[in-house]
């Protein structure tokens, strides 16, 4: 248990933290987020009695650190894994601080395997990657087996098998009922390890909250990109949802981090369900849409294949689907009249960002709404290039984006008349009923997954 | 507290420049070992008129404090410069028993230390005299006693330099003020009528370390004063330095 109660710290001129009061709990693990400079580190130097708070206080067990009777099997903390002696050897170093808080030789030798380096326990500290000194500071915390841990952005430098390992320890250190405070810029991996978020500003805290909570006060919205956008929105609105437009896609500001799509919407509209592929070899390498009454045939909703996200993941794509550099072909279904097929094939998978271009085939290109033009038409606006996100699962959704713009798979190419709207307080199915009902077709129905980076970011603001 | 103690002694032995501050002490044997060459062949060719070489120890005795002293500062010096401090500190349960844990450490290998150091610059100086009367032998009671507070006198610089490196907390600044400070004495001295010139110009550690064997002509102090003062420059310097830890963020 870690209490802070109103602490406050400054350094000369600069308020580093103002009033903080929040509690670290037993038995979870707590994230503490806040900007460079927020005062994370200066908080954590503060609970460890290394930095005297100006006012307020913060306590450890009910205590505060300087009262601690065995500090090594009370608190483990990690500030930061440069701060080693490099001349030492890993072994010496961990022993060395051992012997300080009476542990045993058996410990640090099994901290050492645990942290991955045994291997490594008699190399000086001086040779240790990034990686391994952060390991080392991991098990330097460790040492005493204490109740309460402190870790200043421990997962910096780790591989994913590291980040997976320390993930899995904090979360079962905190199942052992140990108190957890870690703080990280990594708000991926925050979202998946921590039970609670601390969040800071400026030294003064925004927010106190768990994590399902927080993502949840953020997710409320379904993206809807409609060719009849405003009457879209005046039926929506009626039915008891709040609209309101949806900013340019690219923006990365909306649901963008996880492309995966939720599960099909059976029988609404505006879900395509994917057919089987086609040959990916057609004669001119190219894509063919071949849409019939669809509203829009150029509703492939598509990103890069295996391009990962700007934040380094990559689109999670559907069991079951064909490799990102096949044949994509799209039947729609579930929409009124729909009897066309649209197949998409990578057009060059060579292509930095492997894009797919959409094409009318032969006979259906006279469909009104399909906005998308011959190949030799390349460059110009209505050429329209779509790149397979792999959502060729049982409800491929397919988005077009002009060329050259496809940054990520978020530009998507609209339309004469197309708007995207952001709605709140109605189901995504819900809002495929209203549409179907009302006549207005959907190119796209996103449920806005937000990650813990945008709240972050909205909140921080 | 043993348990700090062991954690530190093992910090000061895996460190590498322990020993290269160790082995810096040999130079003690080498200035000692030419300047009683030196003295030898002047007595072969003038005989007894001129210097005698006795135990030696007082032709290197700025040696050891300085080197034993640094050895001090680096005790704690190096913690400051890479951050270390900030986990040693979260280790123990006061500030100052680290302090004063690593006081404790560096002090008895600085005895230890000095005290083979003192007894190999001896025994470096006899063999350069060999058998020329003018040496000093072990069996003469002030000789001894020579050799003997050695180890005394870098024990008492070994806790010094930790005091200086715990305040300044940087590795250069520490070893600045460890080689100015004995030479403030000769600066004041000049400036102070007596018997207060030669006080302080007795407030050296080598002076003291003489002073504290009984060597004739070594200072102002006999030995009792001398051990006071010794004790005095360890108490106050530990003193100085656990206050400013126990207070300062770190
Ligand atoms: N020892 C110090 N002396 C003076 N100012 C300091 C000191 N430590 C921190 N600060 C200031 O306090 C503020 C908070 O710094 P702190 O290191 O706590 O931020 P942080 O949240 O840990 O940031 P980061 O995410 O970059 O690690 C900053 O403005 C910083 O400049
Ligand atoms: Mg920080």
């Amino acid at each position: 248990m870690i209490e802070v109660t109103d602490l406050t710290k400054v350094y000369g001129s600069t308020r580093a933290v103002s009033g903080l009061t929040f509690d670290v709990r037993p038995g979870q693990v707590t994230g503490f987020l806040g900007h460079n400079g927020a005062g994370k580190s200066t908080t954590m130097r503060m609970i460890l009695g290394l930095h005297a708070p100006t006012s307020g206080k913060a306590l450890i067990n009910g205590v505060r650190k300087h009262d601690l009777r065995d500090p090594m099997r009370e608190v483990g903390a990690m500030l930061d894994a440069t701060e080693v002696q490099g001349g030492r050897t890993a072994l010496d170093h961990l022993q060395a601080l051992a012997y300080a808080g009476g542990i045993s030789r058996r410990r640090v030798v099994r901290l050492l395997e645990e942290v991955g380096l045994a291997g490594v326990a008699r190399k000086r500290i001086a040779g240790f990657s990034q990686g391994m000194r952060q390991r080392l500071g991991i098990a330097a915390a460790l040492l005493g087996d204490p109740g309460v841990l402190i870790l200043d952005e421990p997962a910096n430098g780790l591989d994913p098998d590291g980040i997976r390992w320390l993930r899995t320890l904090l979360r079962s250190l905190a199942a052992e009922g140990r108190t957890v405070l870690l703080s990280s810029h990594l708000m991926t991996e925050m979202s998946l390890t921590a039970d609670r978020l601390i969040i800071i500003g400026h030294g003064r805290l925004i927010e106190d909250t768990t994590t399902p909570e927080l993502l949840a006060r953020f997710q409320d919205e379904v993206l809807v990109r409609s060719p009849h956008a405003s009457r879209l929105a005046t039926v929506l609105e009626a039915a008891g949802a709040t609209v309101r437009a949806a900013p340019p896609p690219g923006t990365p500001t909306a649901g963008t981090a996880v492309r995966a799509a939720p599960p099909a919407l059976p029988g609404t509209a505006g879900t395509w369900r994917a057919a089987a592929p086609l040959d990916a070899h057609t004669a001119d390498g190219g894509v063919h849409v071949a849409p019939s009454d669809l509203p829009a045939a150029d509703a492939a909703h598509v990103a890069p294949p295996g391009r990962p996200e700007a934040d380094g993941r990559r689109p999670v794509a559907p069991p079951g689907m064909p490799e990102a550099d096949h044949t994509v072909g799209a039947t729609p279904s579930g929409l009124p009249g729909a009897d066309g097929n649209v197949r998409v094939a990578p057009q060059d998978t060579r292509g930095a960002d492997s894009n797919v271009r959409v094409a009318p085939q032969g006979t259906h290109g006279t469909d009104s709404n399909v906005r998308v033009a011959p190949q030799a038409t390349r460059g110009a606006d209505s050429n329209v290039r779509v790149a397979p996100q792999g959502m060729h699962g049982t409800d491929g959704r397919v988005r077009v984006v002009p060329p050259g713009t496809l940054a990520a798979g978020e530009a998507v190419y609209e339309p004469g008349g197309e708007g995207g709207l952001l709605v709140a307080g109605m189901s995504a199915a819900a809002i495929g009923d209203a549409a179907l009902r009302s006549g207005c077709s959907i190119h796209e129905l996103t449920p806005q997954q937000v990650s813990l980076e945008e709240a972050f970011m909205e909140l921080t603001r | 507290m043993i348990n700090v103690i062991a954690s530190e002694w093992l910090k000061l032995r895996s460190l590498r420049s322990t020993y290269y501050v160790l082995a810096c002490t040999l130079s003690a044997l080498v200035i000692t070992g030419a300047a009683a060459l030196s003295i030898s062949r002047y007595f072969d060719t003038r005989g007894l008129s001129g210097e005698i070489v006795g135990t030696g120890l007082r032709f290197s005795a700025d040696i050891p404090p300085v080197l034993f002293g640094m050895l001090g500062v680096l005790a704690i010096s190096g913690e400051y410069g890479t951050g270390m401090i900030r986990l040693t500190l979260t280790t123990v349960r006061r500030r100052w028993m680290a302090l004063l844990a690593k006081a404790t450490v560096v002090a008895a290998v600085a005895a230890v230390g000095g005290q083979v150091v003192a007894f190999a610059t001896y025994l470096t100086a006899q063999a350069v005299v060999s058998g020329r009367p003018i040496g000093a032998s072990l069996s003469e009671p002030a000789a001894l006693a020579e050799v003997l507070a050695a180890g005394a006198g870098s024990a008492v610089a070994a806790v010094i330099g930790l005091a200086l490196a715990t305040i300044l907390r940087s590795t250069p600044g520490a070893l600045v003020a460890l080689v100015a400070l004995p030479l403030l004495p000769a600066v004041i001295e000049r400036f102070l009528p007596a018997p207060w010139n030669d006080w302080v110009a007795s407030l050296t550690l080598p002076a003291l370390t003489r002073q504290l064997a009984g060597v004739p002509d070594a200072g102002g102090f006999g030995p009792f004063t001398a051990t006071a003062i010794l004790a005095g420059y360890v108490v106050f310097s530990l003193f100085a330095a656990a206050l400013v830890i126990n207070r300062r963020d770190v």
